[in-house]
């Protein structure tokens, strides 16, 4: 079940190895940080551009997935 | 790498959760945060006097080049306490955000949570409804936060003179005295 309306408590699996093996060799693209993003979003019901939105005008929930968004929004360019 | 020495840190301090850089290759910018082994985004679970609580530690960092080199600012960052038993918002929030959101003119360094603070005339008014300034807050002061105040079980005994030591290297080859 997820809540994420405040604190929430969302499983999200593990990633995908492509993505985990780009991350530890520190040789992450603009496109796996977008995938990045996209798994992360799906764990709290939310479009890649739902969370994009609500990362931007600072409404993603204070969780440990909805800060991390925070974070990641940041590295995405505006354009996208 | 500031995350290599910081997991030290925090593994020799707090908590063995530990913190992982993302960031693009085709960019300045780099997002440190807590993850789990599967990559996912995690929290460090404490036991503190408060009871279990769930701590996050992210931070955006950013290279410049400066005469001597290059140089890490911190563009963001982000510090939740959330009690473990409890579904509402973090009990506390240290947040820093270089650039305020919607131009915001709010102070960048700021400390936020559900407290209800008595304001006299004008009644209790959330934390939340503010942001009290706050100078900028290293992890270090964080991790003695837990262990001083929320009396969560360090590491090791010699903790203070490891947090002592992890902020005077940080800001010597790190940060120098750049946008703190």
């Amino acid at each position: 079940m997820l809540r994420y309306a405040l604190g929430e408590t969302v499983t999200m699996s593990g990633l995908p190895e492509h993505l985990l093996e780009a991350i530890a060799a520190g040789n992450v693209t603009i496109d796996q940080v977008r995938e990045l993003f996209r798994l992360e979003a799906a764990a709290l019901g939310m479009t890649f551009d739902e969370a994009l939105a609500a990362a931007r005008a600072g409404l993603l929930p204070n969780s440990a997935v909805g800060a991390d968004l925070e974070l990641l929004a940041d590295l995405i360019p505006a354009a996208a | 790498m500031f995350a290599d020495a910081m997991n030290r840190l925090l593994a020799k301090t707090l908590t063995e959760t530990r913190l992982v850089v993302v960031g693009p290759q085709e960019g300045p910018r780099v997002a440190v945060a807590f993850r789990a082994e599967g990559g996912q985004p995690d929290w460090a679970r404490l036991y503190t006097r408060v009871g279990p609580v769930r701590l996050f530690i992210g931070q955006n960092c950013e290279a410049i080049v400066v005469p001597r080199g290059r140089q890490l600012t911190t563009v963001k960052y982000k510090y939740t306490i959330t009690l473990e038993e409890s579904a509402d918002a973090p009990l506390i929030r240290w947040e820093y955000e270089r650039t305020p959101r919607k131009g915001g003119l709010y102070c960048r360094h700021h400390l936020q949570g559900p407290t209800a603070l008595d304001m006299g005339r004008g009644g209790p008014i959330s934390l939340n409804d503010f942001h009290l300034p706050t100078g900028y807050v290293p992890i270090e002061e964080i991790i003695r936060f837990c262990i001083n105040d929320l009396q969560a079980a360090p590491r090791s005994d010699n903790w203070d003179e490891l947090l002592r030591e992890s902020y005077s290297r940080f800001r010597r080859e790190y940060v120098g005295d750049v946008d703190m």
